[in-house]
């Protein structure tokens, strides 16, 4: 036998009376030293006092002792602390050892749980909650989400208002800036000259745009973001006076902002920065019927500093007071007075509507995040009292061999936090490579989060390691500390199975696990379903094999004849391109955002109803129809001559036919579209325009060769349709309309199909989440029912022994363990139902027509639960039937 | 009473304390007792310093204590060398005896210093 180490000794010397101590040893001396005195023929007193007088100073030399065995014991504590520790480790981790497959799930699912939240709140917390980079106190910012401001009655509020807030003006516009030999289509933050010193912005390199900077005489200035500066300018800094081409007009550089400003904008973050003066000496040519100065044009969102003092609503009461005493300041329409909406966190404050969406969708990921945390939570109980009611017995055991309890409880606590800390770590990692891809998400049409700086911090290690412990402890230590609490007789003669509370809590876990996983089941039936609908839905028009690329003639400053010129030009050589079938160009295109509106009567026919006197239109040349392969029904379509005829013409489709023809012939009829006369020449199919599931819908094509001057000059959208030989059509076609004419940057270049299958992005996206996690917390559940039927299975071993000594059919003991776990199955699996049921009306829009109450995907959802449940418990159940039962009567 | 009255040395008291214990567990008053008729009364040298000594070396795991009976029957705590004690009293046994024969050569020199 190993021999006992010294220390061990002092440890069992724990808690003693130190002073009390001290002061019997002082007398013992006092005492001996007294009587030795008093041998020697001293008297008594005389020899107390000797012996005092020897000693010396007794109230000291007891102070110095008391301290110097208090401090000895603390140190024989703290080491008897660790030493325990360190033996409670090794016996967790052995005994961790003996289980992997426990300690392999229970780590996996928290980790997944955890850090798939972590991951989540990360980003919400870096887009919605957490304060904008670069911004001075953004608590006292206050953004007027409506309306939108003329700039002159921007300048009026702005001095009316003084005394509340300081106000100041921005807008998002498209820019191209060109450097050197390329142009490029970049996000321009058009700011009123008091923008950065109302945020309290410095620019890191030269300035930031300043008052003077505003004015119609004042040179254009222009700010850089960091990542332009980095990128286009290789973070030179020299950079600082150079004149670049904002939009074709010369602008100098005066500053670069610090990395990670992007003003209040939520996501996207602006490339460069001008005035209102600066932008609108070079906007496009679109806007050249505008005036700075008229107040019909409300188009900048006003955002403020409030002064000490005030409140937000002390801003709302300043504006309307301002809209009544001048209507016209707010005013595009005379009759109505609008009333300011002031948004007053900053949180909120920051990307305006746009914004609320991408947060609200944020929320939704959250959302789901944390389910999954639930299902991970509720796994991981289960598993940790399966575990703690195994162990009832091996605790029972120990207590009943004078294990000490309180030793006990520390061991398990050991256990657990050790689990805890494992998890915690895992939970990390999981956040780690979660925030990585978060950040390296784009998602069309909502942005890409690669410009927030993502990360792990101590607030999230913190959060992840309590989360673990939190649930470790508390399902953990329960069953712990009913076993030790309990008969020690009782939970060895029994294995610790009589737990009726601990039992009941097991059946309401499985049970809100079946329902959950039945829930996300069938949610992910219902959008595979609607997803397979939307799939199957003919849009009208063949997105295969063609490139779109937009160009913005207007902010190359081009005024009609020119940009008549460029787009023929263009299209002869876009023509050339080998392997190219068709080339169009038009100012929309089929699921793409927006509509254009028109007035419509029909001439020869009564006033329209009102629902019909508006009709969608779209401008196309001579090719579209063939570049989408949209097939003609009637008449003819557009050709190459059709500018030349002196009355203009128009194509509709059969919704519109059907509509306006009334039976008869719509070709040859006269339309007046936007107060101009057009002549129908062919009816075409009909095209789903702008969701898959929407009804046909009257659409009107107008000829773009007669309607450059109206739609040439805003954006127009290239299309190339090839035979498919080219991989890299969308690039090419780009570089062609480059070479062609280098002051025109082409933007938003793609595949058509590609477009088109974002189109039902959201739909995939869902059925992807929801996919995922069913698929997990489907996995889980078939755990908890197997496990749930082992243990009744284990529990009532000697009943069904008894039964099977006494002649029963094995079948009717495998139908009594079926039946004792689908009861609860099918609990869970109605739950489960209905609260999809009720949950999925949310999301109706996003289902393509398939109810929520979908007979394939609730039968679906909730057999395959079923199905798999039975076949879970079979096993055990087989195993019970089988057993020997006389062995097992015998065993107790 | 003699005159010669020795300063002990820091840390030669822990010494002459593990050097008492050798032999077999006393208590402190025995100890004092010891020291008084080893060193013929000549270390004159407060008795209640004793213990705050005992109880460092007792921190020091040295010396371990428990608690007994006197020989007149009263309860006494007696102090006994540690296996670590033991081999601290040689160490220190060893270094004392090399620093006093040190000190005497030093002392009994007769050759002066020579010039250079």
């Amino acid at each position: 036998m190993k021999r006992e180490p010294m220390w061990r000794r002092y440890v069992r010397l724990r808690g003693p009376d130190h002073a009390a101590d001290v002061d019997e040893e002082v007398a013992f001396h006092l005492d001996e030293r007294a009587a030795e005195l008093r041998a020697a023929g001293l008297s008594a007193d005389a020899a107390r006092r000797e012996a005092l007088e020897r000693f010396g100073d007794t109230l000291r030399y007891r102070r110095e002792c008391v301290a110097i065995d208090r401090s000895r014991a603390r140190h024989e504590r703290a080491l008897e602390w660790w030493l325990t520790t360190w033996r409670d480790t090794r016996v967790a981790l052995r005994q961790y050892r003996r289980s992997p497959w426990f300690v392999f799930g229970s780590v996996t699912t928290l980790a997944l749980g955890i850090g798939a939240t972590l991951a989540m709140y990360r980003l919400v917390d870096a887009v919605v909650l957490r304060p904008l980079p670069g911004v001075l106190r953004p608590q006292e910012l206050v953004h007027v989400a409506k309306p939108g401001m003329a700039y002159p009655s921007f300048r009026d509020v702005r001095e009316a208002t003084r005394a509340t807030a300081h106000l100041a003006a921005y807008s998002y516009r498209p820019v191209t800036l060109r450097y050197g030999e390329e142009t490029t289509r970049l996000t321009a933050h058009v700011v009123s000259g008091n923008y950065f010193s109302v945020l309290g912005s410095l620019a890191a390199l030269g300035r930031p745009l300043v008052e003077s900077d505003d004015a119609a005489a004042a040179p254009r200035a222009v700010v850089l973001s960091h990542v332009l500066w980095k990128t286009r300018f290789q973070s030179d800094s020299a950079v600082i006076g150079r004149v670049v081409s904002v939009n074709g007009s010369p602008a100098t550089i005066v500053g670069v902002m610090a990395a990670g400003f992007r003003g209040t904008s939520l996501t996207a973050v602006p490339n460069l920065w001008l005035t209102v003066h600066g932008w609108f000496s070079a906007a496009p040519t679109y806007f050249s019927r505008l005036d700075l100065q008229t107040r019909d044009w409300g188009w900048l969102v006003m955002l403020g500093r409030l002064q000490p003092g005030q409140s937000p609503s002390n801003l709302v009461a300043a504006l309307k007071a301002q809209s009544i005493r001048n209507r016209e300041l707010f005013m595009q329409r005379k009759n109505a007075i609008l009333e300011p909406v002031v948004i007053s966190s900053v949180a909120a404050a920051s990307g305006g509507a746009g914004g609320a969406r991408t947060r609200s969708f944020l929320w939704v990921l959250l959302a789901t995040a944390a389910l999954v945390l639930l299902l991970a939570w509720v796994n991981v109980a289960s598993l940790l009292i399966a575990r703690g009611m195994q162990r009832e017995r091996e605790i029972g055991v120990r207590l009943a061999l004078g294990a000490d309890r309180k030793r006990l409880m520390r061991q398990l606590l050991t256990e657990t936090a050790l689990l805890a800390l494992f998890a915690g770590a895992a939970s990390l990692a999981t956040a780690y490579v979660g925030t990585r891809l978060l950040g390296s998400v784009t998602i069309p049409g909502w942005g890409s989060f690669r410009d927030l700086s993502l990360g792990v911090g101590l607030g999230s290690a913190g959060v992840a390691v309590s989360f673990a412990l939190g649930t470790s402890l508390l399902f953990g230590l329960m069953p712990a500390l009913r076993a030790t609490r309990r008969d020690v007789v009782a939970a060895i003669t029994h294995g610790g199975f009589r737990a009726p509370r601990s039992a009941r809590m097991r059946d309401a876990l499985l049970v809100s696990q079946v329902s959950l996983t039945v829930a996300l089941l069938i949610g992910a039936a219902l959008f595979a379903r609607g997803l397979q609908r939307a799939l199957a839905i003919d849009p009208g028009f063949d997105p295969s094999h063609v490139a779109v690329t937009t160009v913005d003639l207007g902010i190359a400053r081009y005024d009609s004849s020119r940009a008549r010129t460029y787009l023929d030009g263009a299209l002869e050589r876009l023509r050339a391109i080998p392997g190219v079938t068709a080339v169009a160009w038009a100012d929309a295109l089929p699921l793409f955002n927006g509509e254009n509106i028109e007035s419509l009567s029909i001439i020869g026919e009564p006033p329209l109803l009102d629902d019909q006197r508006f009709v969608e239109i779209a401008a196309v040349s001579h090719g579209y129809f063939e570049a989408l392969r949209i097939a003609p029904k009637l008449g003819r379509v557009f050709n190459e001559s059709d500018h030349l005829t002196k009355a203009g013409v128009v194509v509709v489709n059969e919704a519109f036919a059907q509509q306006h023809g009334k039976g008869k012939d719509i070709v040859g009829r006269q339309l007046e579209v936007g107060g101009s006369t057009l002549t129908v020449i062919g009816v075409v199919r009909d095209v789903k325009y702008h969701r898959l599931d929407e009804q046909p819908r009257p659409f009107v094509y107008l000829p773009m060769a007669r309607s450059v001057s109206r739609a040439g000059l805003w954006p127009v959208i290239a299309l190339v349709r090839t035979d498919g030989r080219h991989k890299e059509l969308p690039a090419l076609v780009d570089a062609t309309l480059r070479d062609f004419a280098p002051d025109v940057a082409p933007f938003d270049r793609q595949w058509l199909g590609d477009h088109y299958a974002n189109a039902l992005l959201p739909q995939r996206l869902s059925l992807l989440l929801l996919g995922v996690c069913s698929l997990l917390a489907f996995a889980i559940a078939l755990v908890g029912i197997y496990s749930l039927a082992s243990f009744f299975v284990v529990t009532h071993r000697r009943e069904l022994a008894l039964r099977l000594a006494l002649g029963a059919q094995p079948q009717s003991v495998v139908r009594q363990v079926l039946g004792h776990g689908l009861v609860r199955v099918g609990i869970g699996v109605v739950a489960g139902s209905i609260a999809v049921v009720a949950g999925m009306r949310a999301a109706r829009a996003l289902l393509y027509g398939v109810e929520p109450t979908d007979p394939w995907a609730l039968v679906a959802g909730a057999g395959l639960v079923l199905v798999a449940a039975m076949l879970a418990a079979l096993v055990p159940a087989r195993m019970a039937a089988r057993m020997d039962a006389m062995h097992t009567l015998r065993q107790d | 009473m003699p005159d010669t009255n020795v300063v002990l040395l820091q840390g030669t008291l822990d010494v002459m304390i593990l050097k008492a214990l050798s032999w077999r567990p006393l208590h402190g008053y025995a100890v004092t007792r010891w020291l008084q008729q080893v060193s013929d009364d000549a270390l004159r040298v407060e008795e209640g310093s004793l213990y705050p000594a005992l109880h460092r070396l007792e921190k020091r795991g040295w010396v371990m204590s428990e608690w007994g009976t006197s020989e007149n029957n009263r309860r006494a705590k007696y102090y006994s060398l540690t296996p670590s004690g033991r081999r601290r009293l040689r160490s220190e046994a060893t270094s004392w005896e090399r620093f006093a024969g040190i000190v005497a050569k030093v002392l009994a020199a007769t050759a002066q210093p020579q010039p250079r």
